[in-house]
């Protein structure tokens, strides 16, 4: 068998190019890999990555947390969930995700963790709620003192169904209640 | 039709061996839409790159996940060298994929054992745990661990084989696939098995691709996806390669490709075994990744391709590392085989597709 290495192919691209390239890729039959998000200064760098077969290509585009970047995942579903973490973890605005967490994918303690310059984090940090967030999160234990307590519990995703939630919530209790009369 | 009702499943279920929930939603019991919800178990592992050197990080890579431990620490350490561009000995590539491909061999048979628990076949489930603690006796005795190895690293392995230990391990291996071939009889013929399985949780080629499915879960659809065929670092020595694939797309093909994939490390660990060169197993590492420096790497896992990017800043610190987890990317996929099964298929349907929740999240 023939020795290889995966090619380190990394190509720069603006955000208006980014669609148009990822739907070329989709046409030529590549496999999406991954969507990556790094912090540069004050800026994320998303880099997007494609294969087919050996051949392997990185584009790489930076914005800053205030632009909407398209989601890919009408594309390729499997970005999903990529993107909702660049979301979560490094404040990236996506636009338009196939199944939309809306930032509650995790639960953290602190907005954007990975990138403490975004636009929320520093919102954050301006109204005080999260007094410790621009602080050294190093070995710092102060932002979890100042955790609020009533904080909204994580919610899921809208279905796509549109069903009623609080209607089914309602039948469940009224069948619980038949059930510990009988 | 009837009405539709929402069933959450998960977290916490029999069948999930790590937290992963599902809202289902039901018309009678079928069901229509499967909304994904993750998250449990976050650690933030990635940032852990600002606090620990990229030779330590290799530590914290391999405790990821304590099934895909070794491919972990293989990946990372193979994504270094491609950004520090350093060559490792290849005695080392030998001994990196015949442990690698024992990890295989020790994840599909714990896999088979979690799928016949699943359908309530605790005997089969036994037997296949029972033949795995022999991998996990070899571990011990090459590495001095049995899940958390720490025998990778960057720049070769931590330590060595002796060849008559090699032989050792070969032989051992041929004495379980004799036992084992008589395991899969129960899983690839019993009327029983194959009830609970043919047919259920079907994806076709074309949705296999749309999906950017990995691994089992897409060679079982008819993909040839497989990076061993690529001759990354040590299946370059191979003779030959040929992935083993089904057309079924429906759980019982995903069983028989892992299966059978068993067979299939056996055979490369007893080729690379009769054709290891004599040599330095290990290089000494020195400098720093350079600033703006990038590599990506990828292998290919037990459940599939694991991709790795990594970005230097001129320190001992990486300024990011990324794992993008095979599970990751079959979680779309999942959802989809979920529309339009029955609810008591859904436990079959999740664990068809081996998901390893703890690298999900990292």
């Amino acid at each position: 068998m023939p020795h290889n290495v995966t090619p380190q192919v990394f190509i720069d691209i603006s955000l208006d190019q980014l669609l148009a390239k990822v739907e070329d890729y989709q046409k030529r039959n590549w496999r999406f890999v991954n969507v990556n998000a790094s912090t540069v200064g004050a800026n994320v760098e998303l880099i997007y990555s494609f294969a087919n077969g050996l051949p392997f290509e990185n584009l790489r585009l930076t914005v800053d947390t205030e632009t909407e970047v398209p989601s890919i995942s009408d594309m390729f579903p499997a970005a999903f969930l990529f993107e909702n973490e660049g979301h979560d973890l490094f404040g990236v605005k996506f636009t338009g995700i196939a199944i939309d967490f809306n930032g509650e994918l995790y639960t953290l303690s602190l907005p954007t963790p990975m990138n403490l310059s975004s636009t929320v984090a520093k919102k954050a940090a301006a109204d005080g709620s999260y007094a410790a967030a621009s602080a050294d999160v190093k070995g710092s234990t102060e932002h979890m003192v100042s955790y609020p307590d009533d904080r909204p519990r994580p919610s899921r995703p809208a279905s796509k169904a549109k069903i009623n939630r609080a209607e089914v919530d309602n039948k469940a209790d009224k069948t619980a209640k038949v059930g510990e009369e009988g | 039709m009837g009405e539709r009702t929402v069933i959450p499943f998960g977290p916490h279920h029999p069948v999930l061996p790590e937290p992963l929930h599902f809202d289902l939603v039901l018309e009678d019991e079928v069901v229509v839409e499967a909304i994904p919800q993750l998250g449990f178990v976050h650690r933030g592992l990635e940032k852990l790159v600002a606090k620990k050197d990229y030779m330590q990080f290799v530590l914290v890579c391999e405790r990821i996940c304590g099934i895909c431990a070794f491919g972990h620490s293989l990946g990372y350490s193979e994504t270094i060298e491609a950004l520090m561009k350093i060559e490792v000995p290849i005695r080392a590539q030998y001994l990196r994929v015949i442990w690698h491909e024992l990890s295989r061999v020790h994840s599909h048979l714990l896999w088979l054992g979690l799928l016949a628990d699943a359908f309530g076949f605790e005997n089969l489930f036994m037997q296949c745990w029972r033949l795995r603690e022999e991998v996990l006796d070899i571990f011990e005795e090459t590495t001095g661990g049995r899940v958390i190895l720490t025998a990778c690293n960057v720049g070769g392995v931590e330590q060595d084989i002796e060849d008559s230990e090699l032989k050792a391990i070969v032989q051992r291996l041929e004495k379980m696939a004799v036992e084992y071939k008589g395991l899969l009889k129960v899983f690839l013929k019993d009327r029983s098995v194959k009830n609970r399985l043919v047919g259920v949780g079907y994806l076709s080629k074309e949705d296999a691709a749309k999906f950017s499915t990995v691994g089992p879960f897409a060679r079982a659809s008819g993909l040839q996806e497989d990076l061993r065929m690529l001759g990354f670092g040590g299946y370059g020595e191979l003779k030959d390669f040929q992935p083993v694939t089904s057309d079924g797309g429906d759980g019982y093909a995903r069983s028989e490709v892992r299966a059978l994939e068993v067979f299939q490390s056996i055979d490369i660990i007893r080729e690379l075994v009769a054709k290891i060169p004599e040599g330095p197993y290990t290089q000494k590492v020195k400098g720093s990744p350079e600033a703006g420096s990038y590599a990506v790497g990828h292998l290919e896992q037990p459940r599939g391709e694991c991709f790795y990017l990594a970005k230097g800043n001129g320190t001992k610190f990486l300024e990011r590392f990324r794992i993008r987890t095979p599970t990751s990317q079959n979680v779309a996929g999942m959802a989809h085989i979920m529309q339009g099964c029955d609810l008591a298929d859904v436990p079959i349907n999740i664990l068809t597709i081996d998901p390893c929740i703890s690298c999900t999240e990292r």
